[in-house]
């Protein structure tokens, strides 16, 4: 009898132990998991996040890179973190991709999301010299010759190579009418199409900007619903040609599923409040990244579509791995 | 001139000076380290950067970079264990230079002419800089196929005591950079199923186990086989030193300097290449060949002009058109943008006196470089005063850190072990390791370019020749092939003759 | 009549044929693991071919070596000298990394690197009263690098709060 008594009392105890322990989250150093290494774009926004949430929760916050296997390791280490909280993660828009290729057995589900933090729309950049001068024109000249013309800008299956095959695949035209030649990374890509070793590269306007501002390469158009503030003379997607399309890459910050529900709100509430801070904004202004906010839920239902439409996209164009 | 007179006053403040300082100090410590790359000093310095003003951002970043590219030779020169990968290419010429007793001389001609080439790298910013970033426009894989050509070619002439073991080295280093899935494709190859391999070999962790934990096996296993302590030479005045070596080697310098800018300048070529192709080139050309190898300064001034060089032209396309020359200038990009200093030509028409300010910081920069660096090597001389029982274990706990916090991950200390002990049984072997290194550092750039190339031109192999300056490339690469070949063949013709 | 060349080498050395064999080998392996691999997705160009390429350059490269070592019997005999190996040093420097990888997560970093340190110095001779202050310093002045000039977070122990 006593015994039993004692051990509720202890359990008693540790319930409105733990519960207190709730009550004052966070009680200790926050770490921030970036999938990509230090000085990268990731990595500048995680940073800029892990600053402003220190001032905001008076808690030490800890970016760490964990870099590798295109993003798989660092998304693995997320999805594997102890869920107390204390650790959380920046994800990007491979964790939806990594999957359907075989890479990893990883999916969006190992998560549970707190905000979407930022989106880059794709654009479709030529050569300056090239003889496309609407996205229209390059379209039908891909139609009609297919296999002559070649895409870059991005690694085989990256998020900018499926957002241009994924355009192409609305509006049936087969993958293999547009080859991609794998490149190291955008700014890589952008200077083949300069040189004259490809022809289009679907990469983000910020990177693009200052070859376009040298006169080396022109865009025909930005994948988003809407012009973007600092470049309102490219039309969308569906402005050119009227079929609507957005694609980019996107970072949102997640926590590993698990986490206590009141912990997930406090974080996703001041994942908002970071998100509107003046400091964060200026941030993505000045280094030309795109804002776009998603509440937890919303960015929960947003990362189950991309899921399903990138599936199909990867399927399309012969990536999926069986 | 007003711009200039604008310029001066935005650097000559106290902030911008001590921050200049501040990272010089900081990139010293961390390039010296082995396993802490200029990279990953200037990487840790971006968040501090926000904070600081624009010139002092820059400048932090500009002599930060210069100085951890210089740490990096002392201890290559010292232990034989290269600080960053830029000084791969001659740590042992400088190693063998310390066991004649020259530490002092080999520091302080790499000192020199790293600070000279530092400002050759300069100039040529600031007076072509456009018309360089138009050249370097004009590289695509092809021409990047053929240069990384030349590179691994040079791996013959660092290993020139048996190029048969040298080709085998570079053939182990190559093999290595095929695992992961860093290929053009995209497939994972060769990581047996393990994440951590899909990003590939983390070459820093082979880096410092090639290196350092081969040398501390060497030193572990060989009791009986240890240099002693050598009693080292002071040089006396260091100007003086200088001076005559400025007067003996400026050919190398200036030919070190050119190819530096050349490399430096072109996105996907940098420091470590430079090095590596003006270390064979010095070799190749020099009067006293027999030297090389054997702890010869001559080759060592070469290379180590090349890198400081390259490390001021990469900002060439940076600046010009936002394309990162190297990896620490894809960070500088960054930093640029947040200091709203955004890349491209109007950074050169609108507020010049910004770009200007960054090439005097420049300068001050590598003036600075000779005034610390002096007082790093006086410093670290003294390491060769500790006994080695005690320096070894202190040296593999840095290296087990060094591999450990480049990805956060103790696999890389695995890496680094296994590398290790792969260059003990290749250097007991007669196997030279810096081939190895070479190969992993290009293995990537040539199967990449190589495979790129074929999917542009459908597999028609021509296409290799048929742009201007990659055709030229590409018959300079077989020229220096063949001739060898054509020597060997000549040779065997006149042994037949004499003899009939 | 080439002179016969003799030297003392104090090396493991073997002969350059066992090299070049073990190269064959180990190129033929590599050669037939590419040959696995998925044919890869555009043109005839996939992960395959390089891999492949570098595999024929090692065999030749191998057998290089072997007719090398043929050629040069007789005339060029290394007369290696077997010296004699201390392999306790040598096992505690390649343990030294393997504990690290297994304890580091949860031992953490201190408790770690100072037993490494300590291990080390002692089978290398060292006298004991320098080795613990001497692993000591070592420890925290390298932790105090990483973390605090670095940023670089280093693990903790999961039982201890440092």
């Amino acid at each position: 009898m006593g015994i039993v008594k004692l051990l509720s009392a202890a359990a008693i105890a540790a319930a409105t132990m733990t519960g207190t322990a709730f009550a004052e989250y966070p009680e200790q150093t926050i770490t921030i998991i970036v999938p990509w290494s230090a000085g990268g774009g990731t990595d500048a926004a995680a940073r800029t996040i892990g600053t402003i949430l220190e001032r905001d929760l008076g808690q030490k916050v800890s970016v760490i890179n964990r870099t590798g296997g295109s993003g798989v390791v660092g998304h693995s280490a997320i999805a594997a973190a102890k869920p107390d909280g204390y650790t959380l993660g920046l994800i990007t828009s491979e964790i939806n991709m990594m999957h359907w290729m075989g890479l990893t057995e990883l999916t969006h589900e190992a998560y549970a999301p707190l905000a979407m933090m930022n989106e880059d729309p794709a654009g479709v950049h030529v050569a300056a010299t090239s003889p496309w001068n609407d996205l229209g024109a390059m379209v039908e000249d891909i139609r009609a010759n297919p296999g002559k013309f070649k895409g870059t800008g991005t690694g085989i299956g990256g998020s900018w190579h499926l957002a241009l095959a994924g355009l192409l695949n609305e509006l049936d035209i087969s993958a293999d009418a547009l080859p991609w030649i794998p490149s190291k990374g955008a700014a890589t890509g952008l200077l083949d199409i300069v040189a004259g070793g490809a022809h289009v590269a679907p990469v983000s306007l910020p990177e693009a900007a200052a070859l376009a501002e040298a006169g080396k390469l022109k865009t025909l158009a930005i994948m988003s619903n809407q012009r973007a503030e600092n470049f309102p003379d490219v039309p969308t997607v569906e402005q050119a040609i009227g079929v609507p399309w957005s694609q980019g890459v996107w970072r949102g910050m997640v926590v590993p599923k698990g986490v206590d529900e009141a912990i997930v709100e406090k974080l996703s509430a001041a994942m908002e409040k970071i998100y509107k801070d003046p400091e964060y904004a200026d941030f993505m202004q000045k280094r030309g990244f795109g804002l776009r906010y998603m509440g937890s839920a919303e960015f929960g239902e947003f990362l189950g579509e991309e899921d399903a439409s990138m599936g199909v996209v990867l399927k399309a164009i012969g990536l999926a791995k069986q | 001139m007003s711009t200039l007179a604008l310029a001066f006053d935005l650097v000559a403040r106290w902030e911008v000076l001590l921050a200049i300082t501040l990272a010089a100090v900081f990139g010293l410590f961390v390039g010296a380290i082995p396993g802490l790359t200029a990279t990953l000093a200037v990487a840790v310095l971006v968040p501090i950067t926000f904070h600081l003003d624009p010139i002092a951002a820059v400048g932090a970043m500009v002599s930060c970079s210069a100085m951890a590219i210089f740490a990096g030779d002392i201890p290559a020169f010292l232990l034989r264990i290269p600080g960053t990968p830029a000084s791969a290419a001659y740590a042992d010429e400088g190693y063998k230079m310390t066991l004649r007793g020259e530490a002092e001389k080999a520091l302080g001609a790499s000192l020199l002419f790293s600070a000279v080439g530092g400002l050759f790298g300069t100039a040529v910013l600031m007076l072509a800089a456009p018309s360089l970033a138009e050249v370097a426009l004009k590289f695509s894989s092809f021409e990047y196929f053929w240069l990384a050509l030349l590179g691994l070619t040079s791996a013959a002439f660092v290993s020139a005591g048996d190029p048969l073991k040298g080709l085998a080295s570079l053939l182990i280093g190559l093999s290595a950079s095929t695992i992961g899935m860093e290929n053009p494709i995209g497939t994972p190859r060769f990581n047996f199923g393990s994440i951590e391999l899909l990003g590939g070999v983390n070459f820093i962790a082979a880096l410092i186990g090639l290196f350092a934990v081969a040398e501390i096996l060497r030193y572990a296993l060989k009791p009986s086989n240890n240099p002693h302590s050598v009693p080292q030479t002071s040089v006396g005045n260091p100007f003086r030193a200088w001076g005559k070596m400025l007067k003996t080697y400026w050919r190398n310098q200036i030919r070190g300097n050119i190819l530096g800018v050349v490399v430096g300048a072109l996105p996907g070529a940098g420091a470590d290449i430079a090095a590596w192709m003006a270390y064979s080139i010095s070799r190749r050309f020099s009067k006293q060949k027999e030297k090389y190898g054997t702890g010869h300064v001559e080759g060592i001034i070469e290379s180590t002009s090349a890198n400081n060089a390259a490390l001021g032209s990469a900002w060439v396309p940076a600046l010009v058109f936002g394309v990162p020359g190297d990896s620490i200038t894809a960070i500088v990009i960054g930093v640029l943008f947040v200091h709203g200093m955004n890349p491209g030509p109007t950074l050169f028409l609108i507020n010049p006196e910004n770009i200007y300010a960054v090439f005097l910081i420049f300068i001050v920069a590598n003036i600075l470089l000779v005034v610390l660096g002096w007082g790093a090597i006086a410093v670290s001389k003294r390491i060769l005063i500790i006994p080695r029982r005690l320096l070894m274990p202190v040296i593999l706990a840095f290296c087990v850190t060094g591999a450990f916090a480049g990805n956060n991950n103790t696999f890389d200390i695995g890496v680094m072990l296994c590398f290790g002990i792969l260059g003990f049984l290749m250097e007991e072997n007669g196997i030279p390791v810096a081939p190895c290194i070479l190969g992993l550092l290009l293995g990537e750039v040539l199967e990449s370019n190589f495979i790129t190339s074929m999917l542009k031109a459908d597999g028609d192999l021509f296409a290799f020749f048929s742009r201007p300056i990659s055709a030229g490339l590409g018959i300079l690469t077989l020229i220096i092939w063949l001739f060898p070949l054509i020597r060997t063949v000549q040779a065997l013709r006149v042994r037949r003759q004499k003899t009939a | 009549m080439r002179a016969i060349k003799i030297f003392w080498e104090e090396a493991m050395r073997v002969t350059d044929r066992t090299l070049g064999l073990v190269f064959v080998i180990a190129a033929l392996i590599m050669g037939f693991m590419a040959t696995r691999l998925p044919g890869g997705a555009p043109g005839n160009y996939g992960p395959d071919v390089f891999p492949i390429l570098l595999s024929i350059f090692a065999i030749l490269t191998g057998i290089g070596l072997i007719v090398r070592n043929s050629a040069n019997q007789g005339t060029l005999k290394p007369l290696v000298r077997r010296v004699r190996l201390d392999w306790v040093r040598g096992a505690a420097v390649i343990a030294s990394p393997i504990y690290a990888i297994v304890a580091m997560p949860t031992f953490g970093y201190s408790l770690t690197i100072f037993p490494v340190l300590v291990l080390l110095m002692a089978v290398f001779r060292c006298r004991l009263i320098i080795i613990l202050p001497v692993a000591a310093l070592c420890t925290i002045a390298i932790k105090y690098a990483f973390i605090n000039v670095l940023s670089v977070p280093l693990p903790t122990a999961t039982f201890l709060p440092f």
